[in-house]
């Protein structure tokens, strides 16, 4: 399997400041979510707006041309369920009389990677993953595979989630989105850049554990796995390895550095 | 009803015991089991909710766990076109050599949830789903479960299984137009089905199930893009007239068809359809021997955009 380059992470949880590894340092300011982009609509999310924001900056150096066949790859763990609450809320208010369409489209874990491929023109192929442990992982490596055997030369791949406090989806925990971003490509298809990284070995395998291990902690994702490795880039070669809520275990190694290419 | 259905779904393909452990397993649905989804909602802010909120891949884990699946286990959820995508997803699992076979699972129940969301959107026809038709008005629900083993062509295959059929393309692609209309000119579909037929003649696809819910839109959409397509004028039918819109399970339902219409040489009718709003297409009205029938195309569409196309022929009988 060919090699496949990452040239650009990156990722937010809240307001904190945004983490980017790649070869454009510019994008460190952490910004509010409280403006949402209104080409988005007024039933838009903060996840919605948070992943249109990162999008945004991830794909400043490419052009509307190269997005035609790009393709996005995006795990969740919590997919629709705040959009859910607010249809539900809509359907049982005076006997279903009010039930919002507005809510009801966006009430499927695909609606946000829609809603990216829509402002973006990212028109190749769009899948959504599932995971309680592993989103991001299994939607890089699958995007890795993707481009690995030609279907596509470029793509988007990671995770979103609206993280839930504890038993409530309220306002006060609205800051809580989390967005982990990559771009991903063949060496010749944005020859203009430079990687970050290289993609070696990607896979989804079996684990001698049973599946239905749902991580207790609300935060208990790939995320912060891959935060640490973004930013521990002076390691020549990265291991990520955990095992996935689906008892899959994931396994992506990385060669990280400019000196490799 | 949903454990009812994906029990007896799975159990209809799945493979020998002893196979299982290197059978991956793809969950293809675009809301899973929502019972416990809606019991958690309904008890927001009341003290008894359950901390820990129902997750689509809870779904996936309990099936995993159940028949023992030891391959890859994954959730897929593109709305509409869940099936066929998983479908994709399992064939690429597998010619890669991550699985040595996978088990596709689709299903989606019909809900007051879901009910009220397409009854909010105003999709759901007054009478009954005329796909194709003048008439049409809008689509019928279902509730469903459908699965399938997909495996490399050496992969010895068990005397209990099906007619099974060869995955000779496939393709997944985005609009980028809109969250519900679909985009009038069928880009995104037709760029779904030119990598679906890539390196085939299009002249040699006898037969389309299209994904045909018979709403308004979508019929338009698909005919726009079969007039430009296939010049040739393949039998096009459609099964969710007397199936119903099963959501993310349509698209397996659907390729379980063809598996059937190239096994039987029959084109199926397409339930409802009494006038054609395309007279220039070949809409199937009454169920046709076709001894000819050799490729089909299936192609799905759904909410966001996304479309899926995949094409199919008879495989070869086992052992030659």
């Amino acid at each position: 399997m060919n090699d496949i380059y990452v040239y650009t992470i990156i990722a937010q949880q809240g307001n904190t400041p945004i983490h980017l590894a790649g070869n454009n340092d510019t994008y460190s300011a952490a910004r509010p979510l409280a403006d949402k982009p209104p080409s988005l609509g007024r039933e838009t999310t903060l996840i919605a707006a948070q992943a249109h924001e990162l999008t945004a900056l991830l794909l400043k150096p490419v052009s509307i041309a190269q997005r035609q066949d790009m393709g996005l790859f995006v795990g969740t763990r919590f997919g629709s369920l705040e959009d859910d609450r607010m249809f539900q809320k809509s359907r049982l208010a005076d006997s279903g009389k009010f039930a919002s369409p507005a809510a009801f489209r966006r009430t499927l874990p695909s609606t946000v990677p829609a809603e990216l491929s829509i402002a973006f023109g990212i028109r190749g192929p769009l899948i959504t993953f599932a995971d309680s442990a592993t989103p991001a992982m299994i939607a890089i490596i699958r995007a890795y595979h993707w481009i690995a055997t030609g279907g596509i030369t470029a793509a988007v791949a990671g995770s979103f989630d609206f993280l839930l406090s504890g038993d409530t989806v309220s306002p006060a925990t609205a800051p809580m989105c989390r967005t982990l971003l990559c771009l991903m490509a063949t060496r010749e298809a944005f020859d203009e850049l430079n990687p970050w990284a290289a993609i070696t070995q990607g896979a989804i395998e079996a684990t001698s554990q049973s599946a239905g291990k749902t991580p207790a902690a609300p935060d208990e994702t790939d995320f912060t796995e891959i935060i640490t490795a973004m930013t521990a880039s002076n390691l020549p070669t990265l291991n990520l390895h955990r095992q996935s809520g689906n008892g899959n275990t994931c396994r992506l190694v990385l060669r990280v550095g400019k000196q490799e290419y | 009803m949903w454990e009812k259905l994906t029990t007896q779904a799975i159990t209809a393909a799945l493979p020998p015991l002893e196979q299982r452990h290197d059978c991956g397993l793809i969950l293809a649905t675009t809301k899973g089991d929502m019972q416990p989804v809606e019991t958690w909602l309904n008890a927001d802010g009341q003290e008894h909710r359950s901390s820990a909120p129902p997750l689509l891949s809870d779904n996936l884990n309990k099936l995993a766990q159940r028949f023992g699946f030891g391959g890859p286990k994954m959730v897929v959820s593109t709305a509409c076109s869940s099936g066929l995508t998983a479908i994709i997803e399992a064939a690429m699992l597998v010619q890669t050599g991550q699985a040595k076979q996978m088990l596709v699972c689709a299903a989606d129940i019909a809900n007051g949830f879901i009910q009220d969301g397409f009854n909010a959107l105003k999709a759901i026809s007054k009478t009954r789903c005329r796909p194709f038709d003048r008439q049409r008005d809008g689509l019928a629900l279902g509730s469903a479960a459908a699965a399938c083993l997909v495996t490399s062509s050496d992969h010895p295959r068990h005397a209990a299984s099906g007619p099974s059929l060869l995955l000779e393309g496939w393709g997944i692609s985005c609009d980028a137009t809109h969250l519900t209309a679909p985009d009038r000119e069928a880009s995104g579909l037709m760029r779904a089905v030119h990598s679906a037929i890539a390196g085939v003649d299009s002249r040699s696809i006898d037969a389309v199930i299209l994904h045909g819910t018979g709403t308004p839109y979508n019929d338009a959409m698909e005919a726009f893009a079969m007039c430009r397509l296939f010049a040739h004028r393949p039998y096009l039918t459609a099964a969710k007239g007397f199936l119903g819109h099963t959501l993310g399970a349509s698209g397996v339902m659907e390729t379980d068809l063809a598996a059937w219409m190239l096994h039987q040489r029959v084109v199926p009718a397409i339930t409802g359809l009494e006038d054609p709003q395309w007279p220039e297409l070949n809409f199937v009205r009454q169920a046709t021997v076709a001894t000819d029938l050799k490729r089909i195309l299936k192609t799905a569409s759904g909410f966001g955009g996304l479309n899926a196309a995949i094409l199919v022929s008879m495989a070869k009988p086992a052992g030659r």
